[in-house]
């Protein structure tokens, strides 16, 4: 299901993904950078022999990791994918940190279903960040442990995503 | 294809595609990629451009991404490329004449 993204393999289904799905389009040079960049973890969500959504993951020295994209196809929506996502990071975060470790997200003023989203899998909104995009607009940034996370999506995951690890990591 | 990369010359060979020709994807590449229906050009570094994902596919990434691909002239875009050419050429000629 999650894939590490290969600009041969996935490139122009990640554009169409953000031309369909983003507020703001991330254009294909800052997709290779964050691609390059050792720090980030770019991953594709493959479904019936296609990419259906990707996330990009930044790992900062630190830091708390940071969400700077998710993107799932419309079709796809709904079916627990998105939260599979954030408990696949909550996990590896919990794994490879100290628990309690936060996970941040920052989401644009006016994606509301994102932010309902983000709040329904135990993140909460700390803080707006005025003028965040280029556009000028205002974004919240969300915060959320990543044990909380774990313990808000287990029921959110999708039928046949293996749940044993995640019972232990949260039990 | 020394390293088992494509060469630059990949997408003229295996599509019989030239530099600069609109070409539409008339059956989608293995790995879904390319799309029926997207509007493509080759360009002179060897990548082809997608005007419907808004991206370009480098020339060493074309073997894979092009696995399955068929293509054909984008007849309508070169009538309209053509109609635009001579209207622009109506227009120097007026101004040269006149």
């Amino acid at each position: 299901m999650f894939t590490l993204f290969d600009p041969a393999k996935h490139m122009f289904s990640v554009l169409r993904l953000e031309k369909e799905l983003a507020p703001y389009p991330l254009p294909q040079h800052e997709i290779l950078a964050m691609h390059r960049c050792s720090n980030i973890a770019n991953m594709v969500i493959e479904a019936d022999h296609g990419v259906i959504g990707h996330y990009a993951l930044l790992f900062a020295k630190k830091k708390q990791p940071e969400l700077l994209l998710i993107a799932i196809t419309a079709e796809y929506q709904r079916r627990g994918i998105g939260a599979a996502v954030l408990h696949r990071i909550a996990l590896r975060t919990l794994m490879g940190r100290q628990r309690g470790e936060d996970l941040i997200v920052r989401v644009a003023e006016i994606n509301t279903p994102a932010q309902l989203f983000f709040s329904k899998c135990g993140l909460r909104c700390v803080t707006m960040v005025p003028e965040y995009y280029p556009s000028g607009e205002t974004a919240y940034s969300f915060r959320g442990d990543a044990l909380g996370i774990v313990g808000n999506t287990v029921d959110r995951l999708p039928e046949g995503y293996p749940k044993e690890r995640s019972s232990r990591v949260s039990g | 294809m020394a390293d088992g990369k494509p060469a630059i010359g990949y997408a003229e060979e295996k599509f019989g595609m030239t530099v600069g020709a609109p070409f539409l994807v008339t059956h989608q590449s293995r790995n879904g990629e390319f799309q029926v229906g997207d509007r493509i050009r080759l360009v002179s570094d060897g990548s082809i451009t997608c005007v419907d994902a808004e991206g370009w596919m480098p020339a060493e990434d074309l073997h894979e991404a092009t696995a399955g691909m068929q293509v054909t002239l984008d007849l309508t875009e070169v009538t309209r490329l053509r109609a635009g050419l001579v209207a622009e050429l109506a227009t120097l000629d007026a101004l040269a004449g006149g």
